[in-house]
């Protein structure tokens, strides 16, 4: 630490007088080199300011003439299997009931660029009028056979065997007689026997996630492979600043911290023929949804 | 910058010395103009402090011994769950229109106070009981979609169809001897032995073979609300609403925050969006099951909260 000088005792006692006020205040006045405050031979270096700290997805907006917004860098974590498929109809080859990793990490992208990329990407907003922005999900699936091969049913059946015959037999008695028939049968199995059900399981796993932007309220319509979430919306004026629309909130951003993506697993026959409708049915677009902040459909 | 005064060079020797000896303090120890640090003729200005981060779902708590009615308020976020327009309150139904995945996979709900959002202004708060330990709870509200699955028609629905390889043994492969008064005689029956079991034609069910009706339930996010309770046990579940613990305080008499005996007197749990998922349920698809599917959950008793004991 920097010696602050001697007071001056002796001298002329006006200019000794004034010295030493000053001496004090500049001890007074002079920055602490604590708290990260280092003292060098030039003065008192402040400490570097620390990196904003900004949860992940948090919203950059730049409003006005050429309107953007920027997007902080975060994650979503999904499940994964190597042998995933773009689609569910393929049958797997290795029987798998659970993902190889039930949460991996995928880092999402605006376009082709990743949020961490230098520069970071941008979504363009066009104004006047409203835009809406989802994080789009793209996901594979897996198909495994429960059980590894069929459920196998328990079954209690019984023929329904004729109990007597009714023979008119007038060649030999000229009576009508009956003959009884012994012990009622029973249904059982034989090699490879019962009754199998043939389910098959299909497992989705995250495979991509990119942000995307619309003017159209209505969330898109969503595929067994595509979902959306909404990450937040924004109205702009002529100016592109920010505005109301009605009621409605002009600005509202949903999405803040790591996001848990997951797609519940959906049971399908396994039977690979003669199936009367291809399953899962395909989503249907939403139409009574509500978004927060906004009560009109615009 | 400002410029550093000179150092003298003339006058009487001993205030020459002390000046310049001050001249020399006063340039080591001058706050460097660097890292956001700005002088200014009255002094150097530090950068200004960034705007408080505030998380969703960060707690505000009023309370303590001057404030009458203790509160808390929670800081506006989100909770995604699934969307379905045509979901229902019960998941007894079974939807005209088929459906196996929701229409929106994770759609956006803001959580309310009573009936009033997180958003407003004035935001919305929760009464805190005094000399009690308050849970704060997330209530989700779910409603269900039904619909079968399967794939095979059957019944106007669809089914899954099963494999079978049966065959029926014990066949009478002849009738007894009878002496019916015209002398023993016995009528054989052609097709004895044991015979495979194949598919049948009657009518009704209209396809043959053996399918197995099976309905898949989907949960959709309806609600979500936070309520408080002093009771210690978690609320109990039913099917269509659960309930996320968000966190704990402890008011004393006083209404200060306080340890609860060992426990921790405040605890918050929620930072940050939520994704609240309600897994499927694969129930039966026949329309009299022997019992009612799903199982309501029953309350927990086991189960451990952070900080207390």
């Amino acid at each position: 630490m920097h010696k602050l000088p001697d007071k001056m005792s002796r001298g002329w006692k006006r200019h000794a007088d004034a010295f030493n006020d000053l001496r004090e205040y500049a001890g007074k006045t002079r920055p602490v080199p604590a708290h990260g405050y280092r003292e060098t031979v030039n003065g008192t270096m402040p400490p570097p300011l620390l990196a904003e700290a900004l949860p992940q997805f948090a919203p950059l907006l730049m409003t006005g003439e050429n309107p953007a917004l920027n997007i902080t860098p975060g994650y979503v974590y999904g499940a994964w299997h190597d042998s995933a498929a773009v689609d569910s109809s393929t049958q797997q080859t290795p029987a798998a009931d659970f993902p190889e990793i039930q949460a991996a990490v995928v880092e999402p992208k605006i376009s082709t660029t990743l949020l961490t990329a230098n520069p970071p990407p941008g979504i363009s907003i066009t104004y006047p009028g409203n835009t809406y922005f989802f994080l789009k999900l793209t996901w594979k699936a897996y198909r495994s056979a429960v059980q590894g091969s069929y459920l196998e049913a328990d079954f209690n059946l019984a023929p329904d065997f004729p109990v007597n015959t009714g023979v008119d037999d007038p060649d030999l008695s000229g009576d009508s007689h009956t003959h009884p028939i012994a012990a009622t049968g029973v249904a059982s199995e034989t090699a490879d026997p019962g009754v199998q059900l043939n389910i098959d399981v299909i497992n989705y796993i995250l495979s991509a996630a990119v942000f995307i932007s619309q003017v159209d309220q209505a969330p898109p319509t969503e595929t067994e492979m595509i979902t959306y979430i909404p990450a937040g919306y924004i109205s702009l004026d002529d100016s592109g600043e920010i505005t109301t629309f009605g009621g409605d909130d002009g600005w509202r951003w949903f999405l803040q911290g790591a996001i848990t993506a997951h797609r519940p697993p959906h049971f399908v026959t396994g039977v690979t023929t003669g199936q009367d409708r291809a399953e899962p049915i395909a989503p249907t677009a939403a139409e009574t949804y509500t978004l927060p902040g906004q009560a009109t459909d615009a | 910058m400002h410029k550093l005064p000179g150092k003298m060079s003339r006058g009487w020797r001993r205030h020459v010395d002390a000046h310049n000896d001050l001249v020399d303090y006063v340039h080591k120890t001058h706050p460097i103009p660097a890292h956001g640090h700005r002088e200014t003729v009255n002094g150097t200005m530090p950068p200004p402090r960034p705007e408080e981060l505030v998380m969703q779902f960060a707690p505000r708590i009023l309370a303590g011994g001057t404030v009458s009615d203790p509160v808390i308020n929670i800081t506006p976020g989100y909770v995604f769950g699934s969307w379905h327009d045509g979901s229902d309150s019960a998941s007894s139904t079974t939807e005209a229109t088929a459906a196996h995945l929701p229409e929106v996979q994770a759609w956006v709900f803001e959580p309310k106070i009573g009936t009033t959002s997180l958003t407003n202004n004035p935001p919305p708060g929760l009464t805190l009981e005094i000399d009690a330990c308050n849970y704060i709870y997330l209530e989700l509200t779910w409603k269900a979609y039904r619909s079968a699955i399967g794939g095979h028609d059957y019944d106007s629905d669809y089914a899954f169809k099963a494999a079978y390889n049966l065959q029926v043994t014990g066949l009478p492969t002849e009738t007894e001897t009878t002496n019916a008064g015209g002398g023993v005689h016995r009528h054989l029956i052609s097709a004895g032995g044991a015979h495979a079991i194949s598919d049948g034609t009657a009518s009704s069910p209209p396809e043959p073979g053996i399918h197995v009706r099976v309905d898949k339930i989907f949960y959709t996010l309806a609600s979500a609300k936070f309520i408080t309770q002093t009771a210690a046990a978690a609320p109990l579940e039913t099917e269509l609403k659960t309930h996320i613990l968000a966190g704990y305080v402890y008011l004393d008499a006083n209404g200060d925050i306080d340890k609860n005996g060992e426990d921790d007197g405040f605890r918050w749990f929620l930072q940050g969006a939520i994704w609240a998922t309600r897994p499927p349920c694969i129930v039966s698809g026949h329309s009299s099951p022997e019992r009612d599917e799903p199982i309501a959950p029953t309350a927990a008793t086991t189960n451990a909260i952070p900080g207390i004991a």
